[in-house]
């Protein structure tokens, strides 16, 4: 069915990966060692026992929730979790939900909250089985309407640190590309699985993962809140008819902007790309300040706004967003070389340096010193290769470094012939993007010798690249074609002018060949403010010693 | 009174059509809605490429409702709409599944022929397969498709012989004629002069730098100082 898809199935199988692999990007869930041969846990509830310093910590931890103390409630999520987690259950799972009950008194928004960190932790480090993730798909719709069902009266007694907000939404969308991967994989599939799966179609339906992501957005107003923000307004409590104005508690102001950024994600992973730039459509991507204050959230919403247009063949947009991201990761990353994303942090960098080569092969641009200079440092074997048209060097690249797309629906037929169905999508958008590439095959050798002349002759030029004239003619408008691109000048993500795009300008005048480089000056402005602000910087500290 | 479409509901306006997907947009209950508009841009040479895509990704969600006469008529109509890439953005909703069925591979044949500008094989194969792509029942087809043709020249061109012209466009001398009086472009001596634009002039463009007052403001109070 993909005769286009050359023979690259050591790609496929790197792409195939088991279906609790934490190599989905970017996921900034809590990595580990995967124990791939592990059993699934079955902890007898009554022989679980629980260590003392885990029960000071539930206790701890369900106070710090229950007096909404914001600082105890983020350092027990980012540092006690963790740190019991590498010491008690870095193989096995955390105690059981009914076992932690009697601990916190029954707590119930404590336990909700607890659920999704354990299961959390079970896909980052065991093997969930079908009823875990059933079980763990029924907890955030709990979660969820917690929050979807606060009373219009007034604010929700509770507050969650960004990060975990952030965390939440992510692996809510992780957890729903495994379970698609796990369906999809039907071979492998137990009866009893095949026939829970068929039945319970209502757990991690598509529809449902996507009306949850929309209605929190709507529950927040968040389109609304960002645009009065974008104008300077500040956000009252109150909305208009005296009801409460849920996107003034920072709660749902944040849940509302994750999830916006979820929606421009899932969209993306079911190759709607047009739908996930219109998602964002409000989001001011000039004002960076409620991307930053989550790390994971800004690098995330570049790497699928840059695919986004990478697919849409917007490579100019592409390489600017790529190029953007890139920088900003240079200069923070020393902030987080301690934190457990940091290893994240450079992996996604490295598939966005890749993904801006392919682009730059694609469309040259010219673009920042730094990031050409990471290119050439990281991958620029790569980028030489697909500069000559090196089909099979594209191919790697997308694969690896492409989102995790996924099937959204087995049909009853698919079930019936119980094949493995989990490539289908990732093949389509492969196979979109390779079209591309071998459409403009030809362009990179017509480009440079055009660069060595300011005049030729057609015949003379068919000569060279040995062809004949017609063929020329087409190529020569397809390079014209080709090198017309939607470009972003201003407004929301999706808008855009056609400009032509090429860094050489040709016409033909009956039959000769007329051209011009364009130059491009070289840029010393931002350099130098740069080095100034630093000099000024050094300056003032020694200054104060 | 609106007219009624083939399901007997009245056909919905564009606003109407936009509402539906606004408020409903993952509720397979707008398809027959969405359906009569896509049969509307067909009679009225319209082209709504967020609607489209729309109805594609409800067929995406729910395959048992998936109509491969819709699907084909919306990826025509995406050809129609060249030089826009609405084509590609479609096919990254359709399966394999449904694009590997002769109907739409040969869609997909006139895609290719059209990225990689061939527009002679291009006219060739749409003689060749009319029937099967249904060409007759795209009423602005050819017209469309040929003002991509004179666009794309024109970005390319400044003078091109005539005989290239008539054959990438598909047009008899008579046709020709007309379409050239249409657009006030004139001929001599076997070769068409194209009106100058920016694409068609090969202008040394010097991309100097603009340094912004922001950039410069974070640095004025130490100049000052």
């Amino acid at each position: 069915a993909f005769p286009e898809v050359s023979g690259s199935m050591q790609y496929a199988d790197y792409y195939d990966e088991p279906e609790t692999s934490g190599y989905d990007l970017p996921n900034f869930r809590m990595e580990g060692h995967l124990d791939l041969e592990g059993e699934p846990i079955d902890a007898e509830m009554d022989s679980f026992v629980v260590p003392d310093v885990v029960k000071t910590f539930f206790v701890g931890f369900a106070t710090a929730v229950k007096e909404q103390n914001l600082q105890d409630i983020h350092f027990n999520y980012e540092n006690n979790f963790n740190k019991l987690t590498e010491r008690y259950y870095s193989k096995a799972s955390w105690p059981p939900p009914e076992v932690v009950s009697p601990i916190v008194g029954d707590d119930k928004m404590f336990l909700l909250l607890y659920k999704e960190l354990y299961y959390r932790h079970i896909y980052s480090k065991l093997q969930p089985t079908i009823d875990h993730r059933f079980e763990s798909w029924e907890n955030y719709c709990e979660v969820f309407n917690v929050f979807l069902d606060a009373p219009a009266t007034g604010p929700l007694p509770l507050t969650l640190p960004n990060q975990w907000l952030w965390d939440m939404v992510d692996e809510f969308i992780y957890q729903f590309q495994s379970f698609c991967q796990f369906r999809a994989k039907i071979k492998a599939r137990t009866e009893e699985e095949i026939r829970l799966l068929q039945e319970q179609d209502s757990f991690w339906n598509v529809y449902s993962v996507l009306n949850y992501l929309e209605a929190l957005c709507k529950k927040a107003n968040i389109n609304t809140i960002l645009d009065r923000e974008k104008n300077g307004d500040i956000i009252a409590a109150k909305a208009e008819d005296g009801s409460f104005e849920f996107g003034s508690q920072p709660l749902f102001k944040m849940l509302g902007f994750f999830s916006l950024i979820g929606l421009l994600r899932m969209h993306c992973l079911l190759g709607d790309y047009y739908l996930a730039l219109k998602a964002i459509e409000h989001v001011d991507l000039k004002n960076k300040s409620m991307f930053t204050c989550v790390t994971a959230c800004y690098i995330t919403t570049y790497y699928y706004l840059g695919f986004a247009y990478m697919m849409m063949r917007r490579y100019v947009d592409a390489i600017k967003v790529f190029s953007s991201v890139l920088l900003f990761i240079a200069r923070t990353k020393q902030h987080h070389t301690r934190s457990y994303q940091f290893e994240q942090i450079i992996k996604k960098n490295d598939h966005m340096l890749t993904l801006l080569a392919a682009c730059l092969s694609l469309c040259p641009y010219r673009i920042d010193e730094d990031v050409h200079s990471a290119i050439r440092e990281k991958c620029s074997e790569k980028m030489t290769r697909m500069q000559n048209g090196d089909e099979v060097q594209f191919e790697e690249v997308f694969t690896h470094a492409c989102p995790k797309f996924v099937v959204p629906v087995i049909t009853a037929q698919e079930y019936q012939d119980g094949g493995i169905y989990g490539q289908e999508a990732y093949k389509l958008q492969l196979k979109s993007f390779m079209h591309e590439v071998r459409q403009q095959q030809l362009l990179p050798t017509i480009r440079s010798y055009l660069k060595l002349y300011t005049s030729i002759d057609i015949q003379k030029l068919a000569t060279f690249l040995e062809t004949d004239v017609p063929s020329l003619r087409n190529q020569l408008l397809c390079l014209k074609h080709k090198t017309l691109s939607l470009v972003w000048v201003d407004g929301p993500p999706l808008s855009g002018t056609l400009l032509p795009c090429s860094d050489i300008d040709f016409y033909l005048d009956k039959d000769m060949i007329h051209i011009t480089d364009s130059k491009t000056e070289r840029r010393f402005g931002e350099f130098f403010i740069r080095h100034i602000s630093k000099f000024e910087e050094i300056i003032s500290d020694v200054q104060r010693k | 009174p609106r007219p009624l479409t083939d399901n007997n509901i009245a056909m919905p306006t564009k606003e109407e059509v936009y509402e539906l997907i606004a408020s409903n947009r993952y509720s397979s209950d707008i398809l027959p809605q969405l359906e009569a508009y896509v049969g509307q841009q067909v009679s009225d040479v319209t082209n709504d490429l967020e609607a489209n895509l729309a109805t594609l990704k409800l067929y995406q969600l729910c395959p048992d409702l998936e109509n491969k006469d819709i699907i084909a008529k919306i990826l025509m109509k995406a050809l129609m709409n060249l030089p826009y890439n609405d084509y590609m953005l479609c096919t990254h909703l359709i399966t394999e599944r449904i694009q590997s069925e002769e109907r739409f591979a040969s869609i997909a044949k006139i895609s290719q022929l059209l990225e990689t500008c061939q527009f002679k094989e291009f006219w060739e194969y749409c003689r060749a397969n009319e029937a099967a792509l249904g060409i007759k029942t795209l009423p602005g087809f050819e017209d469309a498709l040929r003002k991509f043709v004179a666009a794309v020249i024109n970005s390319t061109y400044q003078s091109c012989p005539t005989a290239y012209f008539c054959e990438a466009m598909n047009l008899d001398a008579a046709g020709c004629s007309k379409f050239l009086a249409s657009n006030g472009w004139t001929e001599a001596n076997g070769h068409i002069a194209l009106p100058i634009n920016d694409s068609n002039t090969a202008q040394a463009k010097k991309i100097s730098e603009t340094i912004q007052f922001d950039q410069m403001s974070r640095i004025l109070s130490s100049i000052a100082s």
